[in-house]
């Protein structure tokens, strides 16, 4: 079991951290280097314009099942706090419950429709759109994977068993 | 059966305290599940669409460039520079905690980055310096308001995404109401020195002065580049983040070699952390705004203004606009006000005359209080937990002294549009 969540671990880390970070650093240097390029060089880049806003889209959707990991989406938890700590629980049992669900309803079509957009050429890159629309069924598994770990975390307190500080992720 | 799913599913997630922006998506899709429209719009509208809206690429640079102003210190040369030009003062701490906070707007745009990071500087020095720890909350909450207000201003993308008004002259327009903030802010700090009797701080001999002025002149850089670059022609607002980045880096790793790799490798990812949340919420507003519209939500909105009477003229229309906004920014998140309720006023706004640029700046006003407001003010959570005061004694400072400033600044901003339309229209803006 330790072992299982230590791999776990090491691949939502590989996506989720290291992967996004390097994607976000070359956002980054995209942009720098375009407007180097543009107006020291006199010589635009497009391609790195458009490699900066796949990057961010990719950023993006890596970051977001980070964000769930860590609690840190954006709630409006004024009720919420003024639940007891078990009803706190059960409305995340549920509400990721619901989540998981859409997810699991959505992720064929989401599959196709990335599979199918590989006929669509990046207009500069010229690369298939599948590659930009990937980071969307990969979202959309962690995040479903993120949900269900909260939840066995939310059932373990139900249960009055052991769990780690809420705020860190439970596999950690 | 579609609508009253969506409208149930969103009210509970939000109200239950689930993440908005999950909310946002999930309602959505569930909406499109049933009234059977193709799924694949899910991806149309949440990745296919950040695809011509290259503005947005700003956002997660500014929260980069902020991120490594505070890890690599460049906020600390800011305050005390800022300190040893105005700490001498009486009740100076306060004075030198706003121009900071003016000065770091310059080059960050996100207020919880100015409370957090030079937040954290300022509220120590004060208590050190004998100030209350609730005057000292107060008035970092309140200053850091100023940091979307004067360019650049993250809150001013996402609008300018929204409403289709030009970044820049959205930037411009936040110059003067910034400065008149950070000036009212000032009369507040003059008046409760007088009267509390604050202490004066050790008079700087020039010499001094000139020595921190120079270790921080590197750092005041960053906004002339940062406003150079994009009115002098040279770059785009968004390469420009990606500019006044690049050189907030290169300060703090070569200049005051004050980042290390590792450090920065941990900014990189909390910035990718920050973009995850932030830009999830913009996604997710995306295809939300797609059934708002389908179900023709702005013309509801538009309506009951009407039948309410308050579009006699745009002074009533903004008028109620500043009020709704004030009362949701007690209990509703800047972001989702930004993104939600926006939206859904745009066409009303237009509707009724409006100029974009200046309900712009009235918005990203309006949205700074909201930080500061109770019970939700997430900058009075973040400075009592700073500074160990208790919550209860910065709210009542906020309340009895700063909001109202910042409301009578918001009414002046409203009913004298020239405060923020006049240097747009120098610039060429023919609104």
């Amino acid at each position: 079991m330790k072992n299982i969540k230590n791999i776990s671990k090491k691949v939502f880390d590989l996506l989720e951290v290291h992967l996004a970070a390097v994607i976000f650093v070359t956002l980054f240097f995209c942009i720098v280097i375009q407007v180097f390029s543009r107006y020291v060089l006199n010589r635009p880049l497009p391609p790195l314009f458009e490699l900066s806003i796949y990057s961010f889209v990719w950023a993006i959707f890596l970051g977001a099942p980070l964000a769930k990991r860590y609690r840190k989406h954006l709630r409006f938890d004024i009720l919420y706090q003024k639940f007891p700590k078990r009803v706190q629980s059960i409305t995340e049992i549920a509400f990721d419950a619901l989540t998981n669900v859409v997810l699991l309803i959505i992720l064929v079509p989401v599959i196709k429709y990335t599979a199918w957009n590989y006929i669509i050429k990046a207009s500069v890159l010229r690369i298939p759109w599948t590659y930009l629309l990937l980071c969307f069924p990969i979202f959309v598994v962690l995040l479903f994977i993120h949900n269900s770990v909260w939840i066995y975390y939310h059932v373990r307190k139900l249960l009055g068993r052991k769990v780690p500080p809420s705020e860190s992720w439970p596999w950690q | 059966m579609a609508v009253a799913v969506w409208i149930l599913a969103f009210a509970a997630v939000f109200a239950m305290g689930y993440p908005i922006a999950m909310g946002m998506f999930i309602s959505s899709a569930l909406y499109l599940l049933l009234s059977h429209t193709d799924l694949s719009l899910l991806m149309d509208m949440m990745v296919i669409k950040f695809e011509n809206k290259f503005v947005l690429l700003a956002v997660p640079l500014f929260i980069f460039t902020a991120k490594v102003m505070n890890a690599g210190k460049v906020t600390d040369r800011i305050f005390e520079a800022a300190q040893r030009a105005l700490g001498s003062l009486r009740g100076g701490l306060g004075y030198v905690n706003v121009a900071a906070s003016i000065i770091f707007a310059g080059m960050s745009g996100s207020e919880i980055a100015d409370v957090s990071g030079l937040g954290t500087v300022e509220i120590k020095a004060m208590k050190d310096a004998g100030y209350d720890g609730a005057f000292a909350c107060a008035v970092t909450s309140a200053s850091a308001t100023i940091g979307p207000i004067i360019p650049p201003s993250i809150p001013m993308i996402v609008y300018a995404m929204l409403s289709g008004a030009s970044v820049g002259y959205l930037f411009l327009g936040g110059f003067i109401p910034g400065f008149l903030l950070g000036g009212a802010l000032m009369v507040v700090i003059y008046i409760l020195s007088a009267i509390r009797n604050y202490p004066r701080g050790e008079k700087v001999p020039f010499k001094e002065f000139l020595r921190s002025s120079a270790k921080a002149f590197p750092a005041l850089m960053a906004p002339v580049l940062l406003l150079y670059g994009i009115y002098g022609g040279v770059f785009t607002p968004t390469e420009s983040a990606g500019i006044v980045a690049a050189y907030a880096l290169f300060l703090s790793l070569f200049v005051y070699r004050t980042l290390g790799l590792k450090t920065l490798y941990k900014v990189v990812i909390d910035t990718v952390l920050s973009t995850g949340y932030i830009s999830f919420f913009i996604a997710g507003a995306f295809i939300f705004g797609y059934v708002v519209a389908t179900e023709e939500i702005p013309v509801l909105i538009t309506n009951a203004f009407v039948s309410l009477g308050l579009t006699s003229s745009k002074w009533i229309t903004l008028l109620s606009i500043n009020i709704l906004f004030l009362i949701l920014g007690c209990f509703v998140d800047v972001t989702a006000i930004m993104l939600i309720i926006v939206p859904m006023l745009l066409p009303l706004v237009k509707n009724v005359g409006i100029d974009l640029v200046h309900f712009g700046v009235i918005t990203a006003l309006n949205l700074m209080i909201a930080l500061d407001t109770p019970p939700y003010g997430q900058t009075g959570f973040i400075t009592a937990a700073i500074s160990g005061t208790p919550l209860g004694k910065v709210v009542k400072e906020m309340v009895l002294y700063f909001i109202p400033c910042e409301i009578a600044v918001l009414a002046l901003v409203t009913y004298v549009p020239d405060l923020v339309l006049w240097l747009p229209r120098l610039a060429g803006y023919l609104g």
